[in-house]
């Protein structure tokens, strides 16, 4: 049960991450994870095994789309872009997700002081 | 959505980029090649994983789960058999049922004519203010031929029947008397040989007939150079011009089509306004609405030909002219009773599904560890969920083949006992197609409800205590006592209408006719004389010599077979009385018989004498009315003495001279008409060409039906004594109809309420296991076993009340159905409710007694040691 908690709590956390990378323009996995991981100055480590299921889900929710191009060091790769959709979808999760933050922190603040 | 499917392949590519991506950057920061390579691999994680969630994700796997379900599914049906049968077997009854009514169904009210464009052929009738009846006159057709537009072609026909004088005896056929644009309407060509040319079908022409599939086969056993041959009917040569095809059966039953013959200069002078059936068929951009618009603008145009006299006696009246599809007319007399048992079906069938969801429902609680195991192993829900569905689709469609079979056979009853006008049917296609359908929604509805019962599941709970403590408060309990109210509502529904449907057939079959009918053979013999007078003496002639039969009583002929269709009706006018406007004279029967009809029939005479012998063409004219007459026509009066005239110019009048008894001429169901009865040897307005003959026997009448043929054949060669039937025959036959819905409605609703008493039944010993450790607390703490049963017997009755109450009021709600096939009792009929809902009750008791005494008589040591 609880491993499942925490996954559920990961998925949804990394869906957001990765729409919010793909703000910054087009991008393939790798470059995905790795902008990931720079951003949040190396605390976030994307687990790859869960990044490509979540590229699935999102391409299957049409939050992005994905085609194959070739990179800046010539290589085949699929490339993710954020959709109209993916868009929306990330403007309320991320409203969401700082209402819940700012409500977590106020909880936890008096006792961390 | 399949175009979004990635395959597996496709997805190693991409991580095999992502991992030489990965790669190449470790390498710029200085990593060997084989270094970086190993790093990223690593860093990528378990690349298989990877592979099976994202091949996890795909839509693929729906289907490996659903095989793997299946496969379990199969193997726990297997454990448990007699679960499994009973299951089955309740489905198989519900889908039996629902396919053998659809394919009758769909034979009457969906499958279309089988016509080409079927759709596009009407009935066309006319409302006539006078007769207040939908009739065509024969004219009427002939002004519309003539002046209709957008209407691509109509016709006329009629059936009667023909005398053909077979080489082994005269035989009486089912004729078709059409007019040649019949075929044209209706778009059917011969088999063989030609259709009517344009002389065939003139007042006078030649005599040629077609012959039907089946009376070629049958009769000529299919002889390929019939077309050509003459055949004898109605004494005169005819000959045979072409066979239809096999299925062509319209007017239904007829066995030969005749040219009609009209003659459409007398028939547009409205002399003597044959009766016919008028068809059309519409063009392809005619629809319903623009045919109708049409007939109403030829409705003048048909009155304006009428001459000035009819137009005076109000014949033309109100007069309409529309038409309706020919399917609708064809089967609107069965319409309602197949509305009732296609509904009755339904309800059985939604019973059946409750059913079987409270038997999955007794299993998912049995299995609550099972599948807590499965939860807590890491299956997700949706996969529980699936598994179930599985299962009761599995059951769903064992039950559903064993049903196809049921219905299989349930037709052939059917079939064999049908009397309402119901057509043969077979199971096709179609039948089996809905079968699947709604076996497959069975399986839906009753999977679904446990899966519904399954929600807010505590897997914690249920692997930690007991299975039947475990549930006692939980929502399944809900379920299923939510099922058996609506169970038991939905039976009483049904009983209560079957109930209603006996009661009504009951009432009519114990009315009293009006006369003795023990005893009696009747049949019909034709005669060929065409004046009245040779007429009445051919048949004087039959009387006397069929009353010199040894076993024969009496013998009398009669204008109209009692329950086989009525004589004539008119319209009178009684004398010294003020005139009535014409149209709304009194309508009534008028039947002509020989004098000794009543003494044949043991009608009672109420009042006056009977006609005798001396009521002859000598004598004044004399008729003898029926008490319904005297009651309408004569109120608070002594109808004797008066005398009434059906002429309306240069009155004929004729005096009542008697009172009769009521008969139910039309059938038991229908009730008696104003009729009066004149001697044939003073009724000469009418001809006496066909009679029915009524001879009451010393012994069993069957006795008598090869003596009296003999006899008819020795009088006339060509013509036969056929329709022969003793009298009591013909009075069950005139309850044929009712008798088949009812016993049909009655087998559903039967069928309906043992399921619903197993319902009960189940869920009651369910929910008193349930209480097991309850009830043996109580009686260690000295409850007695009676209080505890009764404590179960109020839960009991609690459900038989909502249930009851629901039955009710679904009876009440649907009454409106009902009413169509039921007579002489209301359809709120106290009784009949307050007798099955009493029932209901009393089914429900002893289903809740079976299990609470035997939870009353519990040792509490004993079952507390086993919890």
């Amino acid at each position: 049960m609880s491993t499942q908690d925490r996954l559920t709590l990961l998925q949804g956390t990394l869906d957001l991450l990765i729409l919010r990378t793909l703000t910054l323009g087009s991008q393939h996995g790798q470059g995905i994870a790795r902008a990931i991981q720079e951003a949040s100055g190396d605390a976030l480590l994307v687990e790859h095994g869960a990044l490509y299921p979540a590229l699935q889900r999102l391409e299957d929710q049409e939050w992005i789309a994905a085609e194959w191009g070739v990179s800046g060091n010539n290589r085949k790769a699929r490339f993710y872009t954020l959709t109209k959709a993916g868009r929306k979808q990330l403007a309320q999760e991320a409203s969401r997700w700082r209402r819940m933050s700012a409500a977590i922190g106020r909880v936890l603040g008096p006792e961390m002081a | 959505m399949f175009s979004r499917k990635r395959k597996d392949s496709d997805f190693s590519r991409e991580v095999e980029t992502h991992i030489e991506l990965e790669a190449e950057r470790l390498r710029e920061s200085g990593m060997s090649a084989e270094e970086a390579l190993a790093a990223a691999r690593r860093a990528f994680g378990n690349v298989t994983a990877a592979g099976e969630r994202f091949h996890e994700s795909r839509r693929w796997l729906w289907w490996d789960h659903l095989r793997q379900d299946l496969r379990l599914a199969v193997r726990l049906l297997k454990k448990t058999p007699g679960w499994t049968l009973v299951a089955a077997l309740t489905v198989s009854l519900g889908i039996g049922a629902a396919a053998a009514i659809f394919s009758i169904v769909n034979a009457v009210l969906i499958r279309p004519l089988p016509f080409p464009h079927a759709e596009q052929v009407y009935w066309v009738t006319e409302w006539l203010g006078r007769v207040k009846e939908e009739v065509s006159p024969a004219g009427d057709y002939f002004t519309m031929r003539e002046n209709a537009r957008g209407i691509a072609s109509l016709a006329a026909y009629d059936s009667n029947g023909v005398t053909w004088t077979a080489p082994d005896g005269p035989q009486i056929l089912n004729a078709g008397f059409v007019t040649r644009s019949f075929f044209d309407v209706l778009g059917v060509q011969p088999l063989a040989g030609r259709v009517f040319n344009a002389e065939e079908d003139l007042d006078g022409g030649p005599l040629v007939v077609l012959l039907s599939y089946n009376m070629w086969q049958q009769k000529f056993g299919g002889r390929v150079d019939m077309v050509g041959q003459t055949i004898r009917l109605n004494r005169a040569p005819a000959q045979v011009i072409g066979i239809m095809p096999r299925g062509f059966d319209f007017p239904a039953e007829a066995q030969l089509w005749i040219p009609s013959q009209l003659n459409e200069q007398e028939e547009r002078a409205r002399k003597f306004m044959q009766v016919v059936q008028i068809l059309a068929r519409a063009g392809p951009s005619t629809g319903p609405r623009d045919l109708n618009a049409e007939l109403q603008r030829l409705t003048p145009v048909v009155e304006r030909e009428y001459p000035a006299q009819y137009r005076g006696n109000g014949f033309t009246d109100g007069m309409r002219i529309y038409a309706r599809p020919l399917q609708q007319q064809l089967t609107g007399n069965v319409r309602p009773a197949l509305l009732v048992f296609a509904g009755a079906v339904g309800l059985m069938l939604l019973i059946v599904c409750f059913n079987v969801a409270n038997l999955m429902l007794a299993r998912a609680t049995t299995r609550r560890r099972e599948i807590a195991v499965r939860v807590a192993l890491g299956a997700p829900r949706r996969r529980i969920v699936n598994q179930l569905a599985a299962e009761s689709l599995l059951v769903a469609l064992l039950g559903g083949a064993a049903g196809l079979g049921l219905a299989a056979v349930a037709i052939r009853v059917l079939n064999a006992a049908s009397e309402s006008g119901l057509p043969q049917v077979s199971i096709d296609s179609a039948t089996a197609a809905f079968a699947f359908c709604a076996t497959v929604l069975c399986g839906l509805i009753f999977g679904l409800v446990p899966a519904l019962g399954s929600r807010g599941f505590d897997v914690q709970e249920a692997l930690k205590k007991d299975s039947r403590s475990a549930s006692a408060g939980s929502g399944l309990r809900r379920v299923r006592q939510a099922l058996v109210v609506v169970q038991l509502g939905l039976s009483l529904t049904l009983l209560i209408g079957a109930g209603l449907l006996t009661k009504s057939f009951l009432r009519l079959r114990n009315t009293d006719p009006g006369f003795r009918a023990e005893n009696v053979l009747t049949g019909r013999l034709n005669s060929h004389y065409t004046t009245h007078d040779t007429q009445v003496e051919f048949f004087e002639r039959v009387l006397d010599q069929v009353r010199a039969l040894p076993g024969v009583e009496s013998a009398a002929a009669v204008n109209g077979m009692a329950f086989g269709g009525a004589g004539g009706t008119a319209l009178i006018r009684v004398e010294n009385r003020p005139p009535v406007p014409r149209g709304q004279q009194p309508r009534v029967s008028e039947l002509t018989v020989s004098p000794n009809y009543f003494h044949v029939l043991r009608v009672p005479l109420m009042e006056g004498r009977m006609l005798t012998s001396r009521d002859n063409a000598d004598a004044p004219l004399a008729v003898v009315i029926n008490q319904t007459f005297a009651r309408q026509i004569f109120p608070g009066e002594d109808p004797i003495g008066h005398r009434i005239t059906l002429t309306v110019d240069a009155p004929v009048w004729y005096e009542i001279v008697g009172v009769v008894g009521d008969i139910h001429q039309g059938g038991l169901d229908q009730p008696a008409p104003p009729t009066y009865y004149v001697s044939y040897l003073q009724q000469k307005l009418a001809v006496f060409q066909r009679a029915g003959l009524l001879l009451r026997t010393t012994g069993d009448p069957r006795g008598l039906i090869q003596p009296a043929q003999k006899l008819a054949a020795a009088i006339d060669p060509d013509e036969p004594l056929y329709d022969v039937k003793t009298l009591q025959q013909r009075l069950d036959d005139s309850l044929g109809s009712r008798r088949f819905d009812a016993a049909l409605l009655g087998s559903f609703a039967a069928i309906a309420a043992l399921l619903a008493a197993v319902g009960v039944y189940g869920v009651m010993s369910y929910l008193v296991t349930l209480r097991t450790s309850e009830i043996c607390i109580r009686l260690a703490l000295g409850a007695r076993p009676s209080q505890v049963l009764r404590a179960i017997l109020r839960e009991g009755v609690l459900l038989a009340i909502l249930g009851g109450a629901l039955g009710i009021a679904g009876a009440v709600g649907v009454r409106r159905y009902v009413a169509a096939l039921v007579s002489g009792v209301s359809t709120v009929d106290a009784a009949t409710y307050a007798a099955f809902t009493g029932a209901l009750m009393a089914v429900v008791l002893a289903a809740c007694w079976i299990p609470g005494s035997r939870a009353a008589r519990v040792d509490p040591v004993t079952a507390l040691r086993q919890d």
